[in-house]
């Protein structure tokens, strides 16, 4: 009975220290939330307030006087695009380092993950003369091409674990029924690692949506994305807040919920190098 | 290896060379495509890595070609290795190397430390809804940092800010002052990188052998005991890993400080992302930027190998 009582009190600490933990994680982006739903007068209030009459009017006058539909619907665009040429190049690129022999497969995915190593603001400089050239720069394709950079480094170093789970017999199986590798590949192995490649997609996206480096300098005005456009609203004026948290909300939920969506493979993201740019 | 397969004598007292043959002899009635050595999947990987080639090797030896150049001369010639001389007689990059590294070892360490604790916390079997708090905990390393970095900057608002009115410290201007702007742009950073460290080490944790726990409970070790003498040591491995990617992490955080203090008050918190940045972008001195990026690129690789190599130590026993 005693006992039994201890351990209850134990668990609950435990519990309790882990809410603590996670409310701490958790306020900013509540507190984003908060400010983004008051007017003007009440979020410059002293003290702050927590309950309040809620109002849209911060997102209308985003959209409205600041134009953030357009970059919206730039963001989207660079994330779908970047996802796309990643999954493209980075998938067989995968597969195939799972399948080689031991000794090249390894070194490639070295030079591979050394891409990653490469901060945003060092591969910038480059690719802001080679943009240039190419007559790409402040282009959407452009911030696409240098985002792509992470992505498909980041798509082969996720997904050649998947390939490699995959048995061998299971390929040889369905040559022997008569496919192609390449159809036996598209046929019965991508099925087995589909959930691997939906989180793959999701983690490319997110990394993209979030980049802020390479649109900053390479997209201009005709590739601005919203972490972008936000980051020039900051100011230290007051009259701002309210929209800036309003963008900030509607940079972060579509990455929430995402998010959320492929939490299963978080680890296998993360340990890949996922996200965060 | 070819030979042995094309002339199979019979050695069938030896396991391995017997279960070769039988491979092969398999092999050979399923038709030569099952077993002929890959040369396919040399197709499958050349765009990326003709892809890479472009956008990854090519601009890297384009940056050390820049970093040799003097841009602001029309002819662009080459000048040697002028800028990596200016490297030593540049105060700015003085301040910015001190920041980055009161920056580095801050947030690294308290990351670490924190990011353990929480992993502990969260492989406990007394906790309620283990499932719940491991899903929301990765949130903050999801959300993109200029958002991390706008969202403090309005909590810590000198006046406004709801930090000040929570911890009761009125006025404190967290960004703007010499003293708090450098353990501000820490905080709010580890803020960022514990959860993912404890999620990784969470993973090592829960992946570590039980055995060993049975016997030093037996023989009446405490709690700290089975930390200090086992948990510890056995998560050495994954614990270097989390430091090896949290270095490169770190040396890379741009946006958050973009975002929060801009390098300032008076470059205090200016790390070096933001220096070459401005260097390069502001100043538009891309030649010396080069110069900058390509000592950090070979200062992370550094890094990088000595943390593999130790690394690559540890774990070649138990990994095969």
């Amino acid at each position: 009975m005693r006992r039994r009582t201890r351990d209850l009190i134990r668990r609950l600490l435990v519990t309790g220290l882990a809410s603590m933990v996670t409310v701490v994680l958790i306020f900013p982006i509540y507190w984003l939330c908060t400010l983004s739903l008051q007017d003007g007068l009440t979020a410059s209030s002293l003290p702050p307030k927590f309950i309040f009459w809620p109002t849209l009017a911060n997102y209308i006058e985003l959209f409205e006087s600041s134009g953030f539909g357009a970059v919206a619907i730039n963001s989207t665009i660079i994330a779908l695009g970047t996802t796309v040429v990643a999954l493209l190049l980075g998938t067989p690129a995968g597969y195939a380092l799972a399948r080689l022999r031991m000794g090249s497969s390894e070194g490639i995915s070295f030079a591979v993950l050394s891409v990653r190593m490469v901060p945003s603001f060092v591969a910038v400089i480059p690719l802001f003369l080679i943009l240039q050239w190419l007559d790409l720069f402040g282009t959407k394709v452009g911030v696409i091409l240098a985002d792509s950079l992470i992505g498909v480094s980041f798509v082969i170093w996720m997904m050649r674990p998947f390939f490699a789970s995959v048995p061998v017999e299971i390929e040889e199986a369905a040559m022997i029924d008569g496919c192609s590798r390449a159809g036996s590949v598209c046929r019965v192995v991508l099925p087995l690692v589909a959930p691997g490649l939906v989180a793959a997609a999701v983690f490319t996206a997110i990394a993209a949506w979030n980049e802020f480096v390479f649109v900053l300098i390479l997209g201009g005005e005709g590739a601005k994305t919203m972490p972008v456009a936000l980051g020039g609203l900051v100011t230290e004026q007051r009259a701002e807040w309210g929209q800036l948290a309003a963008g900030g909300v509607l940079t972060v939920a579509p990455v929430i919920v995402f998010g959320l969506m492929v939490r299963r493979y978080f680890l296998s993201g993360l340990t890949a190098g996922a996200v965060n740019a | 290896m070819r030979g042995c397969h094309r002339h199979p004598r019979p050695v069938q007292e030896n396991p391995e060379i017997r279960r070769r043959i039988e491979r092969h002899v398999a092999g050979v009635y399923r038709g030569r495509r099952a077993r002929r050595p890959a040369a396919e999947p040399w197709l499958y990987l050349a765009p990326a890595l003709v892809w890479l080639a472009a956008f990854a090797i090519f601009p890297l030896v384009y940056t050390v070609n820049l970093s040799l150049r003097h841009l602001a001369d029309p002819a662009q010639p080459m000048v040697g290795l002028r800028h990596y001389v200016e490297l030593f007689n540049d105060p700015a990059l003085l301040g910015s190397l001190r920041a980055t590294a009161i920056f580095s070892v801050g947030t690294l360490s308290l990351s670490f430390v924190l990011g353990f604790a929480i992993a502990l916390l969260l492989a406990s079997e007394d906790l309620y809804g283990q499932a719940f708090f491991r899903t929301l905990i990765i949130l903050p390393y999801l959300i993109s940092p200029i958002v991390i970095g706008v969202a403090f900057r309005l909590m810590l608002h000198p006046i406004l800010g709801v930090v000040n009115y929570v911890l009761g410290t009125r006025g404190v201007n967290w960004l703007g002052g010499a003293n708090t702007a450098m353990l501000s742009v820490i905080l709010i950073t580890t803020w960022e990188l514990t959860p993912f460290f404890a999620l990784i080490l969470l993973a090592g944790l829960l992946a570590l052998p039980q055995e060993p726990y049975d016997a030093a409970r037996v023989d009446g070790a405490t709690r700290w005991q089975l930390f200090r003498y086992l948990t510890f040591p056995l998560l050495r491995p994954v614990s270097m890993l989390v430091l090896l990617i949290g270095v490169i992490d770190v040396l890379k955080v741009f946006a958050i400080i973009f975002a929060s203090t801009e390098g300032g008050p008076a470059r205090l918190t200016e790390v070096i992302g933001l220096y070459i940045y401005r260097t390069g972008f502001r100043f538009y001195r891309l030649d010396y930027a080069s110069a900058l990026a390509v000592v950090l690129v070979v200062g992370i690789a550094g890094i990088a190998f000595l943390t593999m190599r130790a690394l690559g130590e540890r774990t070649r026993g138990e990994a095969s």
